[in-house]
């Protein structure tokens, strides 16, 4: 479970106000709105790369406010992937991973096996952002916060990606948020809806679940 | 037209000028070793008090650089990463030695750590003395030439994209993990760079050496004490000899600063 309470975090130019949402254990948020809205500090808050100027985040039974990312079991991926450019891409999908088996399983879903020696540098924007997805969820996290993942990606490949890190994060109980652009995409990954504008929520989602209704305190 | 002319004049200027700047600054030192000559440089590496002085610098410069490596890469990152009240205010202390007369610094380091002071009195019972030993000298190059390193690496170290190390973080790394796994892996070159850097400078130090350890002498100080000594046609193939020590080490610096570009 993601559950924002009150969140406001300002960064140089811009603060995001009183966000407040839950998605459910095991379920899919999707977050939308225009560029500059907000979107992906909230998601570096709620990873704890961002500290919050007031409110809190729960993942799970745990208030993780005041923690740091490395106590918070999330996985970030970024539309830039933001891979480590002097490591491999096995090195990189090996990075946080908890087991070999994972790592294995990861690299037949994500169809990586011809580019695990490739220099990072060498990869395509949808490479990048495959391995980024692989690296993520290599260390079995929690919760998954996905922040435009597929945005490089080509069409066709897109929705078979996205359905798959979908499921296997479904499979595992992992809560996941994702941020998109993309109208189509916010519909077919379903879930809890939120729409950021401005710094905050303005459009009060829907939800299939009485507990998973997120709201503007606005 | 017009254009094309005073762009020809423009440019016939700065080559001018460019080439006066060239020649002074080529002139003293290209004069220094074609008056001593091939003969005279010969002498000079044949010398063995030269030899020996050529020895304790670039020791004494490795041993100055090493220990700023070690306690100057923490810093380094500290000031590049970890935003705390008083860092503009440790930053220009930092930078202080750099604008301050050698010589000055020399003198510091005698009230500081001499024998008269209370370190100079903690390590005469050791056996140890900070004046006219070769731990002066380490002391007094670390002194002068630390903040190239220091500067050098914080540069190397913030260029690294922040976001990598927290996507380490989220990884599981917590902040000095990152740093060993991500940032400092990455700044490796520029920090090999700025290293090299301060040994360099540490390698020509002459104004705090001299007032801290005028024995025994590095190559700096031996060339000094001929001049003062016997005249300058005596220092003349030392100083050349000396001349030649500098272009390898710049050709070094240059070699590593090429390693880092690619």
């Amino acid at each position: 479970m993601i559950r924002v309470t009150g969140l406001t975090v300002s960064v140089p130019q811009f603060t995001l106000r009183d966000v407040t949402f839950i998605v459910p254990a095991g379920g899919v948020g999707v977050v939308t709105g225009p560029t500059g809205a907000g979107k992906t500090t909230l998601l570096e808050t709620i990873a704890g790369v961002r500290r919050a100027t007031s409110g809190t985040v729960h993942l799970g039974d745990r208030n993780v406010t005041a923690l740091h990312p490395e106590q918070r079991s999330v996985g970030l991926v970024y539309q830039q992937a933001w891979l480590f450019p002097h490591l491999s891409v096995r090195a990189n999908v090996n990075y946080g991973a908890t087991n070999d088996g994972t790592v294995a399983a990861l690299i037949s879903l994500l169809r990586l096996d011809s580019l695990l020696e490739k220099p990072v540098g060498t990869l395509s924007g949808g490479e990048r952002q495959l391995v980024a997805l692989a690296r993520a969820l290599a260390r079995e996290p929690e919760t998954l916060l996905l922040d435009e993942p597929f945005a490089a990606m080509d069409t066709p490949l897109r929705g078979g990606i996205r359905s798959a890190v979908l499921e296997w994060s479904a499979a595992r109980g992992c809560t996941t948020l994702l941020v998109t652009h993309d109208a189509t995409e916010a519909q077919l990954a379903g879930g809890v809806q939120i729409r950021i504008d401005a710094g905050t929520v303005t459009l009060r989602p829907h939800s299939a679940t009485e507990q998973a209704v997120p709201e503007s305190k606005q | 037209m017009t254009g094309t002319r005073s762009r020809l004049v423009l440019t016939t200027v700065a080559t001018l000028l460019g080439s006066l700047l060239v020649v002074a600054l080529v002139l003293p030192t290209g004069t220094l070793v074609t008056g001593a000559g091939v003969s005279g440089l010969a002498q000079a590496f044949a010398d063995a008090d030269v030899l020996q002085s050529v020895l304790l610098t670039v020791l004494s410069a490795t041993a100055a650089t090493l220990v700023t490596v070690v306690a100057g890469v923490p810093l380094a990152y500290l000031l590049a990463r970890v935003p705390f009240r008083g860092r503009a205010a440790v930053e220009a202390l930092l930078e202080l030695p750099l604008v301050i007369p050698h010589p000055v610094i020399g003198m510091a380091l005698l009230l500081a750590v001499g024998r008269g002071s209370a370190v100079g009195r903690s390590l005469a019972p050791l056996g140890l003395s900070i004046v006219n030993s070769p731990l002066g000298i380490v002391v007094a190059m670390l002194v002068v030439s630390a903040p190239l390193f220091i500067l050098g690496a914080r540069e190397a170290i913030a260029r690294v994209d922040e976001r990598l190390e927290l996507v380490a973080r989220t990884l599981g790394d917590d902040r000095w993990a990152a740093a060993q796994r991500v940032t400092l892996p990455m700044a490796r070159n520029g920090i090999v760079t700025a290293a090299t850097a301060m040994w360099a400078r540490a390698t020509s130090e002459f104004g705090a050496i001299v007032l801290v350890a005028y024995h025994p002498r590095v190559a700096s100080v031996l060339a000094y004490d001929r001049y003062v000594t016997y005249g300058l046609q005596a220092a003349l193939p030392v100083a050349a000899a000396l001349v030649c020590v500098a272009l390898v080490i710049l050709l070094i610096v240059r070699a590593s600063r090429r390693q880092e570009r690619a």
